[in-house]
């Protein structure tokens, strides 16, 4: 619209006004373009990703892209035209933008009066004069920043919106970037969309008739859907049938299966079965669903002409999921086990469909050793199975120390695609390593031994002084009670190592027996400071002038101590070096035996080189570098702690073995066989020289430190020895004289039939009490009743035996059980009633009581008779022959003596060594008690009677010396020379393998003979009646006569 | 070859000169019986330069003949070629040589297993051999001994070898018992851990001994030895021979005659005035057949006095003429009274009246006991810290230690002390001082150390504790001669040689630090000493003019290293790897040579490649 008549400053402004305006809203549009298009793709891969195939994505989104553009142009670009074109409508604009009261707010009004110059009757010049005065107003207007202004909001709001967009964009990018990408790509195939375009015209069917017949893991029944869209939605494997009625007459169709996306879509065409009747064709097909994707049909006309379905249908996979195992046993997540040992496993699996096999899946770590056992095939085709299997370590030659993660998996039934797998959490065997543990237990010795010489520490460096004051005085008793709890910490410590030596496959007793004798001094050197202590500080509240008096004790309870840590600490240190020298012994062992191994394949390799043996070689390096490296790692730790007093430390070095068996293994493999064997003659000689170092270390310990010792004990050894073989001697004479004191009751005695009968019948009385009295006395296995039965027995076989000097010796013996049995069972029936809540048991025991008390005077009687029968034996005893039993009498005596002397020895060995277990001593008095009686028997000529004495003194003496040789064993058993001085080479075990040199015979026990060990009665008679009628001998005669009468009687 | 078996040598030349026995058929190719015969005796003389002169002479004109191989083997023993010997006297057996020319065989093959393996140090006038290891420490000292021993020495007797002097060390008393005729008690009872035999120094390890000894004097003592034998061809009685040896071994380190200690002297002059000394003619045939180490310390400390005695009367020319009229066989009797214008028996008569009046020379003389030397049964195990002490004090002592290594110092202490009191031992001042030490007590610990050396000169632990507490306290100068004595007793504490470079510091004497860096390297190796490896795969037999020991040189990233062979030309077969190999031979007398060989495979161990190195 022009105007003429308007000044050019409100032309321009206006001009202004519809350039911005028009270039804001351009901006505006391409902003909105761009988030349209943003939009676009969203959606598109939004609906690729819910399955619409690309042609129809490419439609919607050139369809939307079309939309978009065409809107943005009407928006952005024709309206904003349309308006911006009316100057009045930009000077509206103007006025609106500013309020009413504005200078500027006139501005539609000048141009109205500029464009009607006095249409309607106006001055011109007021109107020219108004329109100049707006026209001079707006000079200060700026059109640019007030468009701007007013545009800000909106492009702020639409850059946000396109930002959220892109960053959507990026967020699918990540999330699912094909989906993206077909998107994008579906944008560009607008060139492609003629082709893309069914060409053919759409086949029209009605509803879907489908048939699914799931797979038979399933365990579905067949069902029917019926369906608009077509759609299918089944398990892999399902069988489908669809049957649906084609709109249009067909005489053919196809169902095409459609699988995958763009570039990897596959088709495949099967033809349908078309038949016809009164609505149209139907057409049916059947498939077996395997993968996901889609469907259609393609038809030919009966006009001929190809149709085909404009959507395909969807296929969809049923989900089968993996079963889910829940493992219950073990419950430990980390559990020890033995390299041979079956562990029990419970479990429960479920799965959706159906479960298979379970099995229990295994790998060693650090390896690649890995497998699966069998657990349970019962859960096979169970939704639900809760089961226990086992898993068997054995199949596995696992190893000390090896680790093995295990978890349950249980697959399930599914047949068509392969079964899937369900895993419980995984769990850990940690299989029991002896020398782990053993290092264990060794390092606990360490710190036993640590807090005993700790505790040495501190009384050696604060000494009790007697003549302590006050706060002194305080002071010292502040450390005595500190000390004190730390002696009570230490004998925790040596209980717990104690234990722990005992249970150790590794361990050694003796080293126990030491540790345990230390502790037991400990305590009492403890209790007794502990009691000084408490006296002293009652005497110290009682007066404080003064030192109290008691301190003194004080002071002896810490030099007993001391002395007695001085003495254990040092024999334990031994013996911990020497076990640590044993150790690493035993690991230097191990590494020849791999040397020595690697040596044979070598060899064998060496006679025969075949590629195949070669390869086998190879590996077997390669195993035995790997143990190799185990045990040198080993060692190493062990190195650290081997005493260097005892041991050249340069011998322990094997920082050269691994590479000098990976020289060896590049030798092989360059084929040089005559120096690799070289090489690892030259390493099994340093192993060797290694190992020897390593006992001379051991020996050097004990010769340096323990030789005096050890000449000590073998002198006492030997002195046990003579003792036995002087005793055995002795005992074998006295064995003489008893068969003579038999041979000649034989002839004062006649038929003893009668009297063995009077006696057994009284046994048969004393034993129908026992079983009456068994519900009652009878207690446990082993108990006074079942001893007491013995002694009855041994008695009765002794008598059957006709051998009257054991039959007495049981008798009186099993008057002594009775006794006891009978006192017990007293005790026990008073007990009983005091609780009052075993009545029942109560009055058994009462019952047995009356019982057992009937038995003793039977065995007293039986006692009595047979004391009768036989004859003092000095009246069976020549006078040369009584004098020959004092002097035998005399012998015993020595012999006592000496065993006395033994124990003496014994005791001063103690002193010096925490070693002598407790019980030897015992059966060195056992012996010495023994022998005493012994010797008073013999000195009365009662050579039946000093028999068995000299029998239990050898005994004891057999037992003391096998304990000996044992605590030997234990010392030198194992190759060393520290510090058992009985287990040195030559002492008492003269036999191979398992003997300990000692006569077998001694070994025996009081033996009750079994009558058929014995002549028959018949004979024995026989014998007798044969004496009587040769007349007895004339010294005889007076004792033969005294006896017969004795049996009259 | 002692005198008895020479003799019987002699006759069987005689028999061989009358009947024509000569080993071989041939006429033409019979050797020359004097020439044998001068082979021999230079050997009996010690004279084993000319010896092998002849050997090789007569091996290159009669290969086969079993004399001169058995000759050939004789000298390979006196040149501690052992291998070579063994192979020798093998073959001359085969060859039929009489039983009285192979005597030496048993002695040869001992040799060969108790050294096989060993490795060689060679120097001017020396190579060592030692077992592969630690004994490397000893090997810088050994020469720097035996050089100064050669110069001094040689020059008071005028008289040195031409060619190399063979020292061997050995591990253990036992090897050196191996090796020798002697027996391990024999050595235990006197003390003997040296022998200088078949022209080579043959010395037990100090590592060998409780506590180490005085291997450098023992050292310079053997090398007189061979020098006595040398000059003298071998005919100086054995009194005489330990006299001067005994007299002159602490020649190397500072003059003749200060090896007798102050208690050794003391009871000298007791035994002399009660008339308990022991005949010279009781110590023949060897000191270490004496019976006890009393007695040995006796005789030793007699026969240096008497020698004393004698070059206070006629100096060292005297002794000088005494020994070139024995070796030109004069008798001793008749030689002294020459000399010393007096006759034998008034000689030793005067010199026997004048020892209870004998000053005792107390400078530069060792003071405190003697310690008697204990031969570890095993000489790799480490010394007995206690050893000598009672069976209480020493069970105080481990009572020590134990606290000790768990901080207990004030505890340690008093045990210790207890342990004193029973037995008033240097060893138990030693420990006290390495508490002392461990406290940060250095005059403490200087004074502790210095009355465990009062006691026990010879100790290494406090003459190491001592200096260390002299360089903790900056007297770094007062602190080189306790580490001296530690080194001439034991240098295989590494603490010796890390003090050692401390006290010298960078600027010090350059062979001193050169010998303690070695030291220190050796005993600080992380790996396990090994033989050489010579490889396997070909058999081959070296010869050459002249003795020369072999050594194949390995060449590898680090440079290169003669690997000992053990052997000298002309070797008995040797076991090496084939292909190209440099092989170093050291002649008996000037530089080495080297030589590349190209070394064939075997395709059996008979199959043996004769290689000629050289002219």
């Amino acid at each position: 619209m022009p105007q003429a008549n308007l000044p050019n400053k409100l032309t321009q402004i206006i001009a202004q006004v519809r350039r911005y305006r028009r270039r804001a809203t351009h901006f505006n549009g391409s902003l909105v373009l761009g988030l349209g298009f943003c939009v676009v793709l969203v959606i598109g891969t939004l609906l690729h990703h819910l399955g619409v195939v690309a042609v129809n994505l490419a439609i919607f989104e050139i369809l939307g892209l079309i939309a978009l553009v065409s809107w943005v142009f009407y928006q952005y670009v024709w309206q904003v035209h349309q308006e911006t074109k009316d100057e009045i409508k930009n000077a509206r604009w103007l006025d609106q933008k500013y309020d009413s009261n504005s200078k500027y707010s006139s501005i539609q009004s000048a141009l109205e009066l500029a464009r009607d110059e006095g249409k309607y009757q106006e001055s011109l010049g007021l109107t020219q004069h108004s329109v100049e005065v707006i026209a001079n107003a707006s000079q200060s207007l700026d059109p640019k920043s007030l468009v701007a202004s007013e545009n800000w909001p909106k492009v702020k709001r639409l850059a946000l919106s396109l930002m959220s967009a892109l960053a959507t964009i990026s967020l699918l990018a990540v999330i699912c970037p094909k989906d993206l990408h077909a998107s994008m790509r579906a944008l560009t195939s607008l060139s492609e969309l003629q082709r893309l375009a069914p060409t053919v015209p759409s086949l029209r069917l009605d509803e879907f008739h489908i048939t699914y017949r799931p797979p038979s893991y399933a365990k579905r029944k067949s069902y029917s859907r019926r369906i608009s869209s077509g759609k299918i939605r089944a398990l892999p494997g399902t069988e489908i049938t669809i049957k649906t009625t084609s709109r249009q007459k067909v005489q053919s169709a196809t169902l095409v299966l459609i699988h995958g996306t763009d570039a990897d879509k596959t088709e495949s065409r099967t033809a349908a079965k078309v038949t016809e009747n009164s609505t149209g064709s139907i057409v049916s097909t059947s498939f077996i669903v395997s993968r996901a994707g889609a469907y259609r049909f393609e038809a030919l006309g009966t006009d001929q002409q190809a149709y085909r379905e404009k959507t395909d249908h969807r296929i969809e996979l049923e989900v089968d999921l993996p079963p889910r195992v829940t493992l219950h046993k073990p419950t430990e997540e980390s559990l020890e086990v033995n390299a041979k040992d079956i562990v029990d496993i419970d479990f429960s699996a479920n799965d959706d469909f159906g479960l298979g096999e379970t099995f229990v899946v295994w790998r060693i770590l650090g390896t690649a050793q890995e497998g699966r056992q069998l657990l349970s095939a019962a859960s096979s085709g169970k939704k639900r199975h809760a089961d226990q299997g086992v898993f068997d370590l054995s199949k596995l030659e696992l190893k000390p120390g090896d680790r093995i993660a295990y978890s349950v998996e249980a697959q399930d039934n599914d047949t068509v695609n392969g079964p899937k797998f369900g895993a419980s959490r995984t769990q850990e065997l940690r299989i029991y390593s002896e020398r782990e543990h053993h290092r264990e237990v060794v390092a606990m010795q360490q710190k036993a031994l640590d807090s005993l010489i700790h505790i040495l520490g501190d009384n050696l460096e604060t000494e009790v002084n007697t003549s302590l004051q006050g706060n002194d005085l305080n002071g010292l008793f502040k450390f005595l009670q500190t000390m004190l709890g730390k002696a009570t910490e230490t004998n925790t410590l040596l209980i717990e190592t104690v234990a722990a030596i005992k249970k150790d496959p590794l361990g050694r007793k003796e080293v126990a027996t030491a540790f345990e004798k230390t502790r037991r001094e400990l305590n009492r050197d403890q209790r007794r400071q502990d009691t000084a202590l408490r006296k002293s500080e009652r005497e110290a509240g009682t007066s404080s002038k003064r030192a109290p008096s008691s301190l003194r004790l004080n002071k002896r309870a810490q030099n007993t101590m001391v002395r007695n840590l001085e003495k254990n600490v040092v024999y334990l240190a031994d013996l911990l070096n020497d076990q640590l020298m044993l150790d690493a012994e035993e690991l230097t062992k191990s590494l020849r035996e791999q040397q020595e191994a690697l040596r044979n394949a070598l060899e064998e390799y060496k006679n025969a080189p075949t590629e195949q043996k070669k390869q086998a070689l190879m590996r077997a390096i390669q195993d035995i570098k790997k143990r190799m490296s185990e045990i040198l790692a080993e060692l190493s730790k062990v190195r650290g702690s081997i005493p260097q007093d005892f041991v050249n430390q340069d011998a322990l070095k094997t920082e050269d073995t691994m590479d000098n068996l990976s020289q060896i293994e590049n030798m092989i493999q360059e084929g040089n066989l005559d120096d690799a064997m070289n090489e690892l003659e030259k390493m099994l000689n340093g192993t060797e020289k290694m190992l020897s170092e390593m006992r001379d270390g051991r020996e050097e310990l004990g010769e340096r430190e323990y030789s005096e010792i050890t000449k000590k004990a073998e002198k006492m050894y030997e002195d046990l020895k003579d003792i036995e073989k002087k005793q055995r001697e002795l005992s074998q004479k006295t064995e003489e004289k008893a068969k003579k004191v038999l041979e000649r009751m034989k002839e004062r005695l006649g038929n003893p039939d009668e009297f063995v009968k009077k006696q057994i019948e009284r046994i048969q009385k004393i034993e129908k009490n026992m079983k009456d009295a068994k519900p009652g006395a009878h207690v446990t296995e082993g108990d006074l009743f079942q001893q007491s039965e013995r002694r009855v027995n041994d008695t009765k076989r002794a008598l059957e035996a006709k051998d009257f000097g054991a039959a007495k010796e049981m008798a009186e013996q099993a008057m002594k059980f009775l006794g006891q049995l009978q006192r017990d069972t007293q005790d026990r029936a008073e007990a009983l009633n005091r609780f009052g809540t075993e009545r029942k048991r109560a009055n058994e025991a009462k019952e047995a009581i009356e019982k057992i008390k009937k038995t003793q005077p039977e065995m007293q009687k039986i006692w009595d008779d047979i004391n009768k029968l036989m004859p003092n034996q000095e009246q069976l005893f020549s006078k040369k022959e009584q004098k020959q039993m004092k002097e035998m009498a005399k012998s015993q005596q020595q012999l006592e003596q000496r065993a006395q002397q033994l124990k003496q020895q014994l005791s001063e060995l103690s002193q010096e060594l925490p070693m002598v277990g407790e019980g030897l001593p015992q059966m060195l008095d056992q012996a010495g008690q023994a022998m005493n009686r012994s010797s008073q028997q013999l000195g009365k000529s009662d050579a039946t009677g000093s028999r068995g004495q000299q029998q239990q003194a050898l005994d004891a003496l057999g037992k003391f010396r096998d304990a000996l040789d044992q605590m030997g064993q234990q010392g030198s058993g194992q190759g060393g020379g520290m510090p058992m001085p009985f287990g040195q080479q030559g002492m008492g075990q003269p036999g191979g393998k398992g003997s300990r040199g000692r006569d077998p015979r001694s070994n025996e026990k009081v033996a009750i003979p079994k009558p058929e060990q014995y002549k028959a009665p018949a004979e024995f008679r026989e014998e007798i009646l044969d004496a009587a009628k040769q007349g007895t001998v004339e010294q005889y005669k007076d004792a033969v006569r005294e006896y017969y009468e004795e049996i009259v009687k | 070859m002692n005198k008895a078996r020479f003799a019987k040598l002699v006759s069987v030349f005689a028999m061989a000169l009358i009947t024509g026995f000569g080993g071989s058929q041939n006429a033409q190719a019979e050797p020359s019986l004097d020439a044998l015969k001068a082979g021999f005796e230079s050997i009996q003389e010690w004279q084993i330069d000319k010896a092998r002169e002849i050997a090789e002479e007569l091996y290159d004109e009669h290969p086969d003949d079993p004399l001169v191989l058995s000759l050939l083997a004789q000298v390979k023993l006196q040149t501690s070629d052992y291998a070579g010997a063994v192979h020798y006297f093998e073959a001359a057996k085969k060859n039929g040589a009489p039983d009285v020319v192979l005597s030496d065989a048993p002695l040869a093959e001992a040799a060969k297993v108790a050294t096989k393996g060993y490795v060689e140090t060679v120097s001017e006038n020396f190579i060592v051999r030692h077992e592969p290891g630690k004994d490397a420490v000893l090997v810088p000292y050994a020469i720097d001994t035996l050089e100064m021993t050669l110069d001094s020495v040689g020059k008071l007797l005028g008289w040195k070898p031409s060619s190399r002097i063979i020292v061997e060390f050995y591990p253990s008393a036992a090897t050196l018992a191996a090796v020798s005729t002697l027996t391990e008690e024999e050595i235990a009872n006197s003390g003997t851990i040296a022998l200088c035999k078949w022209n080579r120094l043959m010395v037990t390890t100090p590592r060998a001994i409780v506590f180490g000894y005085r291997w450098r004097d023992t050292l310079s003592h053997e090398l007189v030895h061979l020098l006595i034998s040398g000059v003298s061809k071998n005919s100086v009685p054995i009194w005489l021979h330990e006299g001067i040896a005994k007299f002159t071994e602490t020649a190397w380190r500072a003059e003749p005659g200060l090896a007798l200690s102050v208690e050794a002297q003391e009871r000298l002059k007791e035994a002399a005035k009660k008339g308990t000394l022991i005949p010279f003619a009781k110590m023949h045939p060897s000191m270490a057949k004496l019976e006890t180490q009393e007695e040995s310390s006796l005789a030793f400390s007699e026969v240096f006095t008497f020698i004393e005695f004698l070059c206070e009367r006629k100096g060292w020319k005297g002794m000088r003429e005494l020994l070139a009229s024995l070796s030109k066989g004069v008798p001793m009797e008749v030689a002294i009274e020459k000399i010393h214008g007096m006759p034998f028996g008034a000689l030793t008569e005067k010199w026997k009246a004048a020892l209870p009046k004998r000053k005792i020379l107390t400078a530069g003389r060792q003071k405190g006991q003697d310690r008697e030397l204990v031969i570890k049964k095993r000489s790799n195990t480490p010394d007995d810290k206690f050893h000598g002490l009672s069976k209480k004090a020493r069970r105080f002592a481990r009572a020590a230690d134990l606290l000790y290594a768990r901080g207990r110092m004030v505890a340690a202490q008093k045990e210790l002390e207890k342990a004193y009191t029973i037995t008033e031992s240097p060893l138990l001042s030693a420990k006290i001082a390495n508490i002392a030490l461990a406290v940060n007590d250095l005059p403490g610990a200087e004074k502790a150390a210095k009355r465990a050396i009062d006691g026990v000169p010879d100790l290494p632990g406090p003459n190491l504790t001592l200096a260390e507490a002299l360089v903790r306290q900056e007297r770094s100068d007062e602190a080189m001669e306790p580490l001296d004595t530690a080194i001439d007793i034991n240098p295989f504490d590494p603490r010796v040689h890390s003090l050692l470079l401390a006290v010298l510091g960078p600027e010090g004497n350059r062979k001193k630090i050169e010998q303690a860096q070695i030291a220190l390297g050796v005993l600080q190796q992380s790996f396990r000493p090994r033989a050489p490896d010579l490889g396997s795969g070909a058999r081959v037999q070296f010869s050459s003019s002249g003795f020369s020991r072999i050594f194949i040189v390995q060449k590898g990233d680090y440079g290169a290293r003669d690997l000992a062979t053990g052997m000298s030309t002309p070797s008995a077969p040797i076991t090496l790897r084939p292909g190209p190999t440099t092989i170093k031979l050291v002649p008996p007398v000037g530089e080495p040579t080297l030589h590349e060989v190209e070394i064939e495979a075997s395709t059996t161990p008979e199959d043996v490649t004769k290689v000629r190195l050289g002219k």
